[in-house]
């Protein structure tokens, strides 16, 4: 028998990661382990759609906020993540966003039948100057636009160019509203741009007032506080599916293990973690297991020193 | 390398992969591994190969192998650390020029799982290997493959009489007959 994550271990680590993170945002009630970590609100909405089936409370509190505060969310980014994710989480979502409009009129991505959640009536506006809510604060100053996802992901690393595709995966913005967005920016000075090619044609951008913004905006994540949540939420909601369906026989399993990282492996490669697996049966499942879990604790920000 | 245990370990593990995934495949085999399978030798073998694959029980030659089946052998592979290329497409052309007669009447069948194999027996085995060892040169594999197999004068000369039906041409014969004299037989050229 293989030594198999254990599917409510998994969920209980995604369980805690997602009430950390709703608790940075002001949802009362949890422990708040990701206090200079950037957070990233909209995969961690889909997410919570998905998740909030294991936790009833979860999904009322993540739903009252949303309704609260759907100024803060935006629907274009849902609507450009929401296809990398599987097909489960999508109707978890579809039914999640057909509740939100209920209350709210918001042009979010997703059909389905809205579900049957009530309002709490305890979210309120959330604290902005949190250091793990940047982007609440950028979107604030920038509005809820491609302008704010870029500064935020320029913010930790003011040295360092970016591309025009890096820069859409992250922000989850499509190139063409990134490049004009990146004009407007560079007109106004917050960012210099760069020709890469001979032919002129294909340029990088950098931060050119990092040391302004960061003055202007406050309290900041340390550089590497942000993360890039919709990687890491597709790898972990991925993993929980792995754990629900996994085989019970142990060579099936590996070579399902097999499948998974290579399913995953450039959400992985950003991530910069991959599991090392031996060789054999026993070791595949043994070292998979290992990395699983010791990844999700690390990122639900329950791993202790020494760990 | 493949031994017998870890090819037979592979196989299992792929046919239950394959049953997990919802896939049946039926394959024919022939080559040093089939022969590992069979029992009838023992060296390491690089990998597995597949000369046709059943369909309504008719043979139907494989130009790779169908996506799922290479992945569920792959993902196999890198799981038990035999690399991901030990299940190949072998020689399907030999399915061009006609396999010997009564050959899927003489396969051995084995299942594991969702898939099952139809070894090429020994009496065709012997005949491929020679038309090979020709082929390939006195330093192939495929020649001491023959040795190790000790064959009769009477399987050799109806592996000949095949041979020669896939090339009628004089140096091919020529060099069959320095082939069968290399394994024993120095009176080949009276036989076919």
């Amino acid at each position: 028998m293989p030594t198999s994550i254990s599917k409510v271990s998994l969920r209980a680590l995604a369980l805690d990661l997602a009430w950390s993170l709703w608790a940075e945002l002001g949802v009362s009630g949890w422990t708040r382990r990701h206090r200079n970590v950037a957070l990233d609100l909209e995969p961690l909405i889909i997410a919570t759609a998905y998740l909030g089936a294991l936790d009833s409370r979860l999904l009322e509190e993540s739903f009252d906020w949303c309704v609260t505060n759907a100024r803060f969310i935006s629907a274009v980014r849902l609507k450009n993540l929401l296809p990398s994710f599987e097909l489960p989480v999508k109707k978890a979502f579809g039914s999640f966003a057909a509740a939100v409009k209920k209350h709210r009129s918001v042009s979010w991505p997703g059909d389905g039948k809205p579900l049957r959640v009530l309002r709490t009536g305890r979210s309120t506006i959330p604290d902005l100057h949190r250091p793990a809510l940047v982007q609440l604060r950028l979107r604030a100053v920038f509005g809820v636009s491609a302008r704010a996802e870029i500064v935020k992901r320029m913010l930790p690393e003011p040295d360092r160019p970016f591309g025009v595709s890096e820069l859409a995966m992250y922000t989850a913005y499509g190139k063409d509203n990134l490049s004009d967005a990146l004009d407007l920016l560079s007109l106004a000075g917050f960012v210099s741009r760069n020709v890469m090619t001979k032919a002129g044609n294909v340029y990088v951008f950098q931060s050119s007032a990092a040391g302004r913004l960061s003055a202007l905006l406050g309290e900041l994540p340390a550089r590497d506080g942000y993360p890039y949540w919709a990687a890491r939420f597709r790898v972990l909601l991925a993993l929980i599916y792995f754990a629900e369906g996994a085989s019970t026989d142990a060579a099936v399993r590996a070579a399902e293990i097999q499948r998974f990282t290579g399913q995953m492996k450039l959400d992985l490669r950003w991530l910069t973690t991959y599991p090392r697996l031996r060789r054999g049966v026993d070791a595949v499942n043994e070292d998979f297991d290992k990395w699983a879990f010791g990844l999700l604790r690390r990122w639900a920000g329950t791993t202790v020193d020494g760990d | 390398m493949l031994d017998p245990g870890s090819l037979e370990a592979a196989l299992d593990a792929l046919g239950r992969v394959l049953a997990a995934r919802g896939l049946a495949y039926e394959l024919v085999t022939v080559g040093g591994s089939s022969l590992m399978l069979l029992g009838l030798l023992r060296r390491p073998t690089r990998d597995l190969d597949v000369v046709a694959m059943v369909e309504s029980g008719q043979y139907v030659k494989l130009r790779e192998l169908p996506q799922p089946l290479l992945e569920a052998a792959r993902d196999v592979g890198d799981a038990l650390g035999i690399g991901p290329r030990w299940l190949n497409v072998g020689p399907s052309d030999l399915l061009d020029f006609g396999l010997p007669e009564g050959f899927a009447e003489r396969t051995a069948v084995r299942r594991y799982g969702s898939l099952t194999l139809r070894l090429a027996s020994r009496q065709d085995q012997l005949a491929l290997k020679l038309y090979a060892a020709v082929d390939q040169g006195p330093q192939s594999k495929h020649l001491q493959d023959l040795r190790a197999l000790e064959p009769k004068h009477e399987e050799l000369v109806a592996a000949a009489r095949w041979a020669v039906t896939h090339d009628p041409s004089a140096p091919f014969r020529s060099e069959l007959t320095a082939a069968l004299a290399a394994l024993g037989m120095g009176d080949a050229d009276v036989h076919f």
